[in-house]
């Protein structure tokens, strides 16, 4: 199993992102993968995120973010 | 936005939701729906647990857990363990064979390492030069076992460090500044670490404490798997939790 979390460079939700990810998987017990990719406006326009952060769990969007623009 | 379990909209995935999202995601990879079963302990956890659990079961005398702080001590003092004389002197033990009857019960339960008659390590130090050197405010250095056990060391002893070790596979510089319980600097950025899973029986000091290092980044560390499939197997570690797992290890390891 793998988290992807996609992140604007703007965006300010890293260290509390991380710190629910820590919490959950601790709860859960469970070891994965956690990438933090911090990508530019453009490579979010590519990889079609529309919100930060953006988070994928196996390549499956945890609550796809479809109204808010990705900033 | 994400929406928690309440319908109220926050800017982060909620614990709840992310563990919800977490068990789902397992039953679908489980061959069934059995989370006790199809959960895996981390490997970082198992070694923490390890290492933490090996001092609860030694059923250590105040006297001799005295004698493994002040080892502890005098290797975070000069990078070197104390001598048989040093430790008779310091604990007031009777008699040299007294500190050697010590010494060989910490090293039988796996709280430090000997060759021969000599002290080569003591979690989460070595005596011996390795990959991962803590570097202090005075500038006095000591050589940590391994990648978390440098981390660990800030939390063991109250004092910034800043930890320089090499990466595996460019042998380039890493260097990470630990002040106040978080990491202030992280040179070069995306910094991981990965530790083996090796199945070798035996101390953690020689099983598992040679296999986990700090990569410059996802890229090094991919690459380096790649050249060595041996060793290859294993997990991956943000930085940030990397942090967390040296805290929970070496916390309370002085008190």
């Amino acid at each position: 199993m793998k988290i992807d979390c996609y992140i604007s460079h703007g965006c300010g939700s890293e260290e509390a992102l991380k710190e629910n990810i820590t919490r959950a998987l601790k709860a859960e017990k469970i070891h994965v993968e956690v990438g933090i990719h911090r990508i530019s406006d453009e490579k979010a326009e590519e990889l079609k995120l529309n919100g930060s952060p953006s988070v994928f769990i196996d390549g499956k969007e945890l609550q796809p973010q479809g109204t808010a623009g990705f900033s | 936005m994400f929406k928690d379990e309440s319908g109220r909209l926050a800017n982060v995935p909620s614990v709840d939701t992310l563990r919800k999202a977490l068990k789902e995601r397992n039953c679908v990879m489980g061959d069934a729906c059995n989370n006790e079963k199809t959960m895996t302990k981390r490997l970082m956890d198992q070694i923490g647990e390890m290492v933490r659990g090996r001092l609860a079961e030694a059923r250590l005398s105040q006297s001799e857990d005295e004698t493994r702080k002040y080892i502890l001590k005098e290797f975070a003092k000069t990078g070197m363990p104390p001598s048989g004389k040093a430790i008779t002197d310091a604990m007031r033990l009777p008699t040299l064979e007294s500190a050697d009857k010590i010494v060989e019960k910490l090293h039988r339960a796996d709280i430090l390492t000997k060759e021969g008659d000599e002290i080569i390590s003591a979690y989460p130090f070595s005596a011996r030069a390795t990959r991962h050197k803590v570097i202090f405010n005075d500038g006095h250095e000591v050589y940590a076992l391994c990648a978390t056990d440098a981390l660990g060391i800030h939390f063991m002893l109250h004092k910034n460090i800043t930890v320089q070790c090499i990466c595996p596979e460019c042998e380039n510089e890493i260097k990470i500044e630990v002040k106040d319980g978080t990491v202030t600097s992280c040179v070069p950025e995306g910094v991981v670490e990965f530790v083996s899973s090796r199945e070798d029986c035996g101390c953690t000091a020689k099983t598992f404490c040679p296999f986990m290092n700090f990569f410059c980044s996802e890229e090094h560390l991919e690459k380096w798997r790649e050249e060595n499939p041996t060793y290859g197997k294993g997990e991956k570690y943000q930085l940030y939790e990397v942090l967390e797992h040296g805290k929970y290890i070496f916390g309370d390891f002085l008190k």
